[in-house]
This record gives C-alpha cells, sequence and structure tokens, in this order.
C-alpha cells in the first residue's frame, strides 16, 4: 500500500540515440527508491501503432514478456519484474496503437458528445489517464514512466506534449530525468556534448525542461564537460551523472 | 548510481523524506553469489532467434539467477535451431552440461530442436523444454520411443496421422492473431509427487504464465505414460497437460508455460534452479 498521500511521477526520456538503456535507468532508480522503503512500479510507453508487442518479430523487438493478467508486452517489462521482485500488469505497458484504439471506440460511442477529436486534448488525456491510472490505484508512492523512442520523433510528440502538461498540472510531485549520449571522437580525443545540447533544446522546444540529466558515455566525464552542458542547456547547475554511474549501475545491477 | 547518489537527488527534487536507511542486502547477496561462482558449466540454448539475445532475455536472465542460487557460472552456448543436422549434431551438443529448447512457433528449425531433445534423452544430458521446447521433446518421444512415424503438432503438419500436438479446443475458429492466445496466469497441479517437478517448487498447486495455443494432445497420454514419459503437472479445470517428465531421464522435464517470466533476482525460479542444480559437474 501506498505510504504518501499522494503518487509522485518520474518521467525518463531518451535523447540522441534509442538503445541508450533507459530502462536499466529506470529500473535501477527503482530499485533504489524501492530499497528506500517506497513502493514504486514503472511504466512503459510504446509510440508504435502496435496494439502490443505480441504479434511483432523477436528479431525487431526482443521477447515478448507475458504478465500475470496476461497482458503481451514489451521485454522492458520483464527487467522490472526482475528488479522489483514484484509483478506488472497490462496498464505497466501502453503503445499508441492502444491508445488510438480507446480514443477512436469512445469516438464510435459518442462519448466525446460530438466534439472533433484531436490529438490535443483527446490524445494527450488518454495518455496522461493511463500514467496515472497505476497511481490511482493507491498502490504505489511512486510511478517511473519510461518514454520509448527518441525526443525528437514524430511518434513521441503527444507523449512529450502529455508529460508537459502533466508537468504543468502535478508540479513538483512530478519530474523529468533525460537521459542522452556524450560521444568519444577518437580523432580528436574528446567527449562532445553537442549532440546533448541538441536533444535538451528540442525538449525545450516541446515545452518540457529536464530536472536530472543523465549523460552516458564510454569515459569519465570531468566537470569541464559538464559545466559546458550545463552552461548551454540548462539554466542551474544540477546534478551530474556520468559514465560512472551508468558503469557502477551496470557492474553492481548488471545480470538482473 | 548509488554513489552518484541519484535516488536522493530525485526524492529531494520530489520533495519526499529521506529517513529510511537503504536496503540492499539481499541484493548484495545475489551479487556476492553470482561473482563468486565455485563451477562453471556449459548450457546450450537451442532457439532459431538466438542471433538477437534479446529474443530469449527471460530466458537467459532465468539462467543467470539459477547460476547464482547454485553459486554456478553459465556460459549459454546460443545454438541456432538451424545449424544442427543430423550429421553435426552430436558434435554440436555434446559439450553440453545441459539443454534448453526455447519457446517458438511455426515448423522453421523444428528439426534441429527434435534433434536436440533426442540428443538430451538418450544421452542422459539434463533438458528443459519451454513452451515448444516440450511440444518437440513430446514429437521426438511419439517419432523414436512410441515408433509413430511422422508424428508432429498440428501446427507444423496439419495432415500428420499422429498429432500428438494439437490446437486447443478453444483456440480453433479464431482466425486473429493478435492477442488470443492462452496468455496469462494458469493453474497448474502437481499430480505425482515423485516428480522433479514437485521436488523442485515443492508445492502441488503452482501458477505459472502461459503463451500458446497448441497443447499435449491426451488422447496420446496412455501410451507415453507406458513408455516412459510422465504428464505430471494438469490444469486442474481442463486437465491440458502442462509438464511432462521422464522419470529414469536424470533430469527432463517439458513446461508448456513459461517459467521465464516468473523468475527475478531475488526469487529464481525453482524449475531454472532445479535444471541448473541437475547440470553441474558433481
Amino acid at each position: 500500500m501506498r505510504k504518501l498521500s499522494e503518487t509522485r511521477y518520474i518521467f525518463v526520456t531518451g535523447g540522441v540515440t534509442s538503445s541508450l538503456g533507459k530502462g536499466i535507468l529506470a529500473s535501477s532508480l527503482a530499485k533504489l527508491l524501492q530499497s528506500r522503503g517506497f513502493n514504486v512500479t514503472i511504466q512503459k510507453l510504446d509510440p508504435y501503432i502496435n496494439i502490443d508487442p505480441g504479434t511483432l518479430n523477436p528479431y525487431e523487438h526482443g521477447e515478448c514478456f507475458v504478465t500475470e493478467d496476461g497482458a503481451e508486452t514489451d521485454l522492458d517489462l520483464g527487467h522490472y519484474e526482475r528488479f522489483l521482485n514484484e509483478a506488472t500488469s497490462q496498464a505497466n505497458n501502453v503503445t499508441t496503437g492502444r491508445i488510438y484504439q480507446s480514443v477512436i471506440s469512445k469516438e464510435r460511442k459518442g462519448d466525446y458528445l460530438g466534439k472533433t477529436v484531436q490529438i490535443i486534448p483527446h490524445i494527450t488525456d488518454e495518455i496522461k489517464r493511463r500514467i496515472k491510472i497505476l497511481g490511482s490505484k493507491g498502490n504505489y508512492d511512486i510511478v517511473i514512466t519510461e518514454i520509448g523512442g527518441t525526443v525528437g520523433d514524430i511518434e513521441s510528440l503527444p507523449y512529450i506534449e502529455s508529460v508537459r502538461q502533466l508537468k504543468w498540472e502535478l508540479g513538483s510531485k512530478a519530474m523529468v530525468i533525460h537521459l542522452t549520449l556524450v560521444p568519444y571522437l577518437a580523432a580528436t580525443g574528446e567527449l562532445k556534448t553537442k549532440p546533448t545540447q541538441h536533444s535538451v533544446k528540442q525538449l525545450l522546444e516541446e515545452g518540457v525542461q529536464p530536472d536530472i540529466l543523465v549523460l552516458r558515455t564510454e569515459y569519465d566525464i570531468d566537470l569541464s564537460v559538464r559545466e559546458k552542458v550545463a552552461f548551454f542547456v540548462m539554466w542551474q547547475l544540477k546534478l551530474w551523472y556520468n559514465r560512472l554511474m551508468l558503469h557502477n549501475l551496470r557492474g553492481s545491477l548488471k545480470n538482473a | 548510481m548509488l554513489e552518484e547518489k541519484l535516488d536522493l537527488t530525485v526524492l529531494k527534487k520530489l520533495g519526499l523524506p529521506i529517513n529510511d536507511e537503504i536496503d540492499l542486502s539481499l541484493w548484495n547477496d545475489f551479487l556476492t553469489r553470482l561473482k563468486n561462482p565455485t563451477q562453471t558449466i556449459e548450457i546450450g540454448l537451442v532457439g532459431k532467434y538466438v542471433e538477437l539475445h534479446d529474443a530469449y532475455k527471460s530466458i537467459a536472465e532465468s539462467i543467470v539467477h539459477a547460476g547464482a542460487e547454485n553459486s554456478c557460472k553459465v556460459n549459454i552456448n546460443w545454438i541456432h535451431s538451424e545449424d544442427i543436422s543430423s550429421s553435426n549434431y552430436i558434435e554440436k551438443l555434446s559439450n553440453l552440461n545441459g539443454i534448453i529448447v526455447a519457446p517458438g512457433f511455426g515448423h522453421r528449425g523444428m528439426k534441429g530442436k527434435i534433434l536436440a531433445a533426442r540428443f538430451a534423452r538418450e544421452n542422459n544430458v539434463p533438458y528443459l523444454g519451454i513452451c515448444l521446447g516440450m511440444q518437440v521433446a513430446v514429437i521426438e518421444f511419439a517419432r523414436n520411443v512410441l515408433n509413430l512415424e511422422d508424428a508432429d503438432s498440428t501446427e507444423m503438419s496439419p495432415k500428420t496421422p499422429y498429432p500428438v500436438i494439437d490446437l486447443m479446443e478453444q483456440q480453433k475458429g479464431i482466425t486473429d492473431y493478435g492477442g488470443t492466445m492462452r496468455l496469462g496466469s494458469y493453474e497448474c497441479r502437481i499430480i505425482d509427487t515423485n516428480s522433479k517437478v514437485f521436488k523442485a517448487y515443492n508445492k502441488h498447486t503452482i501458477h505459472e504464465r502461459h503463451r500458446n495455443r497448441y497443447e499435449f494432445n491426451d488422447s496420446f497420454r496412455e501410451k507415453y505414460i507406458a513408455a516412459g514419459m510422465i504428464p505430471v503437472g494438469v490444469n486442474p479445470e481442463t486437465d491440458l497437460v502442462e509438464i511432462i517428465e521422464i522419470p529414469e531421464h536424470k533430469w527432463f522435464v517439458g513446461v508448456q508455460f513459461h517459467p521465464e517470466y516468473r523468475s527475478t533476482v531475488l526469487n529464481p525460479h525453482p524449475v531454472f534452479v532445479d535444471f541448473i542444480k541437475n547440470s553441474l559437474v558433481q
């Protein structure tokens, strides 16, 4: 059961490329928060139009994970369950296909009372409803919602917009963690922050300011790189997580 | 991540209290066992999507959990089912301490999977067949022990004379592919208390997750029992066979459900733990 009077929401977005490890980041953070006594769950929003990954080719999308309640879901839900030692459900995995399916079926039933059905507010409202379902059950102190895909994709726009609205509605009860890549150029021997700058700029254009940046790199990030990123993308110097973090996270939470 | 205090930053940002001491002791116990194995074994994972390891993510992780539980490092040998042929299967499989045949659909790679089951059965190598992997073991047993030539699943050959695996009654007439399988958690009763799975679970009633359309064809049950492949777990409502075993074999188990979906770091799955335990080099 929930200990806090109201559920807190953490959104994890990704920039620059996919496969940076948003799922591992979300799972590890959830594990740490759980270890501090909070009831935590993780949700994955997948911006594809399939209703679920049940019919997807495993070559494209990896394993299809099946939950207790019989939902065919993204393999990341397997990570969540293995890390948190807690069952997930259909509500923990939402796809664009599922969102549109429910909006269109509501429209057919006449639920929108003759209104023009649009991405904003109807699709975004449905996304927000799905995000808040887990919190409204009263079981969780913290819901971590991982937004699949990469910021800037057409597919993920309605999700980022929903995050923007939720941050506005929930105030300090919601926050955004943005994961990006800081590549290393061997020719010049430098860590490059430009992709991160562009990715955060993209997120800002869409109306969302990240509260925490997690930088994934192959090498340790020194203070000058951190300051540079701070100067270009954030108004305040916040906390920084570098390879060390991902390294430790992989080292200590790997294979789990 | 713990060192960089990401969790504390998040809690501060959300205005949440930071009073509980962090308790990762069980987690760290797991890591200690994981990092200090006392032996190494080779497990073959036979499937048709092995090029992409993520296609078998939960199985691979379950093996890691079970390995740590047995203080054993497990090297997974990813074996493409289409690479196994009757001319090379002995050479390909003989270095393995145990064999898993993975879940899957369709006829591609069936031949190789059947050879893997045969090799495990004939050479007393521990075998875990999951979903299609169980069905493969049933088909192999029909062809080579019961001498039912061309026995098969109706999924692979609809006109087989011996449909030892057949479409579930409830699945007949379904034409859509999406979300129409038997999905999610179902009860299973272990009816044979001498079985390996009963010793592994130490329970009569278990709940496991499913994702299948085809099942063991019950009309062959007596033939199998007489020849030494025993249905040891059934669904209490429908009597569908969920677990088969060969009691004479060191460890030969086929499960229609997916134990890999329920294995976690803190609760390694008993079927995987027992499979690895029996694959250890004594």
